[in-house]
């Protein structure tokens, strides 16, 4: 298992990091730390083998976030 | 089957989102319209119950309900506290502390004048009133924010803009009008907007970039303004003007409190944390004397001119 943490520009409220949150966990073995708007950080663990760092990116990306 | 439950807490399009898609394939909901601080839903009873769909919402942490949710009235309030003190503790210690800063600065301020300033002519007239209104200002200035800092809660942006816009308004208004009063419109301003605009910043970035901009933007205008009110009616029975402008500023203050308690304390799990009494003690004295020593040493003051 791999940590990471990515800085997202854009969460302004609690939704936002549920939103962020439930979508990267939809991902086999990945699991969302800790992530707070205020500071714009997320800390993620995944399985390197499962999952890519680009894959977790692109989720981000998806949901109208930037990286 | 059709329904609606009020759900108050849906502020931005993530929240829209979110509970869309808590709702989307969820067998038994047939359609369903997000409105403003409501959904309105059809779905097949005999695959989802109504609670369920509470459930749901309530899983994403917003409020829900099938009846608006509504604040207590005053009436309903004083009986809530009275069966249930145990949940205002914190609140209740808000009198005692502000009543405690207020008398341990009158205190020192009376040791102050008996060793240094008793013989100057004139001093408690030019002063006093001035010196009773800092520690009005101080002290109730001070349990706010103490109050606001023994939460740690989450605040959606429009309660944390508010906090913010408030400490910072009522911080600059109340200081800047001592401190204009005083040592004229110059140093009122430049207290007032520079400890607004601080307190502004520290509470208001409690729901980010939004809440900090309302406290610079209150602070700044609090600042300017208060001191502007007392330069401007100084010839003009300011004496009598500040009791009224100082209870109102008071009430200001104690409605915030009573909004924050309200809306981010009240039936959540929010962690408290609040600081001891020394500790805010300390901070409001050194706080006290430094504007203290603005008035009478700073420019344009009486005792300068004297």
């Amino acid at each position: 298992m791999k940590q990471i943490i990515i800085k997202i520009k854009g969460m302004h409220c609690k939704s936002c990091e549920t939103l962020i949150k439930d979508s990267l966990e939809e991902l086999e073995d990945v699991k969302v730390l800790d992530i707070s708007g205020k500071k714009g950080l997320a800390t993620i663990e995944y399985n390197e083998s499962l999952t890519s760092l680009s894959k977790i990116k692109d989720i981000i990306k998806q949901e109208g976030y930037k990286i | 089957m059709k329904t609606i439950i009020y759900v108050p807490d849906i502020e931005c399009d993530s929240c829209v989102k979110l509970l869309e898609r808590s709702f989307k394939n969820k067998e038994g909901i047939n359609s369903f319209k997000i409105k403003e601080d409501y959904i309105e839903f059809e779905f097949n009873e005999n695959l989802i119950k109504k609670e369920q769909l509470i459930d749901i919402i309530k899983k994403q942490n917003f409020r829900a309900s099938f009846t608006p949710f509504e604040r207590k009235n005053w009436s309903e309030r004083i009986r809530h506290y009275k069966e249930n003190k145990h949940k205002y503790k914190i609140e209740q210690k808000i009198i005692t502390y502000t009543l405690g800063i207020f008398l341990t600065l009158l205190i020192l301020e009376v040791i102050l004048y008996l060793t240094l300033f008793k013989d100057i002519p004139n001093f408690i007239q030019n002063y006093g009133w001035w010196i009773f209104y800092l520690n009005i200002s101080i002290s109730v200035i001070s349990l706010g924010t103490w109050h606001f800092f023994a939460y740690r809660a989450k605040y959606t942006c429009m309660t944390g803009m508010m906090i913010g816009m408030t400490f910072g308004m009522q911080t600059g208004m109340m200081l800047g009008a001592v401190l204009g009063a005083t040592n004229g419109f110059f140093i009122g301003a430049m207290a007032g907007m520079l400890l607004g605009t601080f307190i502004g910043i520290i509470t208001g970035k409690c729901c980010g970039v939004m809440g900090i901009m309302e406290g610079m933007m209150a602070g700044v205008m609090g600042g300017t303004m208060g001191s502007m009110i007392s330069v401007m009616m100084f010839s003009d029975h300011l004496l009598y003007f500040m009791p009224f402008y100082m209870v109102i500023n008071i009430i200001i203050m104690w409605g915030l409190s009573y909004m924050l308690y309200e809306e981010v304390v009240e039936d959540k799990d929010v962690i408290k944390k609040p600081t001891d009494f020394i500790t805010v003690a300390i901070i409001s004295i050194i706080a006290a004397f430094i504007l203290l020593a603005i008035m009478i040493y700073g420019p344009k003051s009486f005792l300068i001119n004297f």
